[in-house]
């Protein structure tokens, strides 16, 4: 394997600006690097890509393929970046695990005849090798893999990594990505935001969950006013979601949301493995649950053994008191 | 239309974390003794849109393909009490330790010998390797249209529609046939058999394929390797709040998270 080769970053802008999880994957890029210096290029897609590119060569990037499309389908994405790996041979392409990203890994992994490691949530270079690490089994466990063609694809979840810091006064050569045929297959007819209260589970730095410990919808009402006290949200694991007491869009753990607050605190909550592994990018998790032998408290760093509908009420006053909301 | 619908076997994913074991020497799980495999909860979300779209399109047919070795033959007659025509196992050693790329060039070998269809169902993703990239390299070998994370799938004028799960909400995917659709559990739980469907799926024996049946003998295409396979090291040391009754525990932990800046 060739370590000199370089890296090849995508960045999605999400309404016009540089969303988040790019500057976690420069940091993925630094790690890969391994302490070499080694080339790095950018792919900017988006509306806005053209004139946000420039500013781009913050993150030490040589060069920047820029598409301004708009509503593109995941596969026509894919076209665009093949285009620019085509002119910049990267070894390793990192981009993130997003609405786009995990549908663009396989996609370019297929075309390029190599692979993909996706959900990635630690990177190492060992020998040589890059090393990518990802939760499997609901979180039971975790994988260490290689990819053994190249380049090597690479999708990390967000905020998994830790962000890179700018390089001031960098300066990158912008290359703007030709037009493609629109796919006469697949077409893109519109696309909905549904507007919700608050901040999204997924990004929430606090979240207060509910399990079946709290016996019916009640329960969720007063997990609510807890959560909107700490400034956070509510989620719920699946026999809630199952019974109806809180909505599906809330579900946290692997067949739902998968979340990494700075503040987790499980409800009522048993912690199955499909649970568990939803929330294991959390902080802090503060467990309240009767049982002492629930599993939850396996994985939390703080835990009260009572009746949540006596410890939630008290925990709520002295918030009030100590922050004065 | 002509549906298949591919479903996978897993190690139950609701066992106790503690039960959750690996064989360090062979990288592998030790499935827990006397717990069952059981069909990938993607798979049944995947096995629920091929039934709604069986439904809505009357004269449909659907067969529901399983790939992998020493398969649980009685598993995916559920899929035929539910309503599918037909099941095909495909069952064979050299399936035993496949990486996703091996996996998809496989699935799209077996594809190809079903030959007619109109729509290829899968999970998003499993619950085991949990890649989620099946659908799409599948798609991509057989040169297929792929719409991913489906919450609903409609039928008509020639063309399906497809309802994406996003991060913020949903885009609607307008889609040629044959395509590939990999399904997200917004669809909705997989339905209930009913007594006619257990008895019918009773006689249904399912075609049972090897590796040559679909050309896949001898064939090797990893292009992963898997280091190591290990369970994380939790911070298993968890600080109990201390407190004479709930109330005062409830005070205690606010007080703990306040003094570390938590809250």
């Amino acid at each position: 394997m060739n370590n000199n080769k370089g890296i090849l970053v995508i960045v999605e802008l999400k309404d016009g600006i540089i969303p988040p999880i790019a500057s976690e994957l420069f940091g993925a890029a630094k790690i890969v690097s391994g302490g070499l210096p080694r080339d790095i290029s950018i792919v900017v897609i988006g509306p806005g890509a053209g004139s946000i590119a420039g500013s781009l060569g913050k993150f030490g990037a040589s060069s920047v393929y820029a598409s301004d499309s708009r509503h593109l389908t995941s596969s026509e994405a894919a076209t665009f970046i093949e285009s620019a790996i085509g002119q910049s041979h990267p070894s390793v392409v990192l981009l993130g695990e997003t609405d786009l990203g995990r549908d663009l890994a396989p996609i370019l992994a297929a075309t390029l005849n190599t692979a993909a490691v996706t959900d990635v949530v630690a990177l190492r270079v060992d020998n040589g090798v890059l090393i990518a690490t990802r939760p499997v089994y609901g979180g039971n466990a975790l994988a260490d893999f290689s990819i053994e063609t190249a380049p090597q694809i690479i999708a990390v979840r967000p905020k998994a990594f830790v962000p890179a810091a700018f390089v001031e006064g960098s300066l990158a050569v912008i290359i703007a990505l030709p037009d493609i045929e629109p796919s006469s297959s697949v077409r893109v007819l519109e696309r909905v935001t549904v507007a919700r209260q608050g901040p999204r589970i997924e990004e929430a730095k606090i979240v207060v969950g509910g399990g079946r410990g709290l016996g019916g919808p009640e329960g969720f009402i007063q997990l609510k006013q807890v959560a909107e006290l700490l400034g956070g949200v509510v989620g719920a694991s699946r026999p809630p979601c199952d019974q109806g007491w809180w909505p599906e869009s809330g579900q946290i753990g692997i067949t739902g949301k998968i979340i990494s607050p700075d503040l987790y605190v499980a409800v009522g909550i048993s912690g199955s493995s499909q649970h568990v592994s939803g929330v294991s990018g959390a902080k802090t998790i503060v467990a309240i649950n009767k049982d002492i032998e629930a599993n939850i408290f396996k994985v939390a760093s703080y835990g009260v053994t009572g009746d949540w509908k006596k410890v939630i009420p008290a925990f709520a006053a002295k918030v009030r008191e100590l922050t004065g909301r | 239309m002509d549906i298949i619908v591919l479903i996978k076997q897993i190690p139950d994913p609701e066992i106790p974390p503690a039960s959750f074991k690996i064989d360090a020497a062979t990288n592998k799980v030790v499935p827990p003794v006397g717990v069952a495999p059981v069909i990938d909860p993607y798979s049944e979300y995947a096995l629920e849109a091929a039934l709604r779209l069986k439904d809505a399109n009357p004269g449909s047919t659907i067969k529901a393909v399983n790939m992998g070795f020493n398969l649980n033959k009685d598993l995916l007659k559920k899929a035929v009490a539910l309503g599918a025509d037909d099941l095909i196992l495909i069952d064979d050693p050299a399936f035993a330790d496949l990486d996703t790329t091996a996996n998809s060039a496989i699935l799209s070998m077996a594809v190809k010998k079903i030959t007619r269809f109109d729509v290829i169902l899968t999970g998003r993703q499993s619950a085991d390797w949990e890649s989620g990239q099946t659908g799409l390299l599948l798609g991509s070998i057989l040169n297929l249209p792929v719409a991913t994370r489906a919450r609903k799938i409609d039928f008509s004028g020639g063309k399906l529609r497809v309802e994406r799960v996003t991060s913020d909400g949903f885009e609607v995917i307008e889609t040629s046939i044959p395509a590939v659709i990999t399904v997200s559990s917004e669809i909705g739980k997989m339905r209930l058999p009913n007594i006619k469907g257990v008895l019918a799926a009773k006689k249904k024996e399912p075609s049972m394929w090897k590796a040559a049946d679909i050309g896949a003998a001898g064939v090797t295409m990893r292009r992963t390797k898997l280091l190591k396979l290990y369970q994380p090291q939790r911070e298993s040391r968890c600080e109990m709040i201390a407190g004479a009754t709930p109330e005062e525990q409830g005070a205690n932990l606010a007080l703990k998270l306040h003094e570390l800046k938590i809250i």
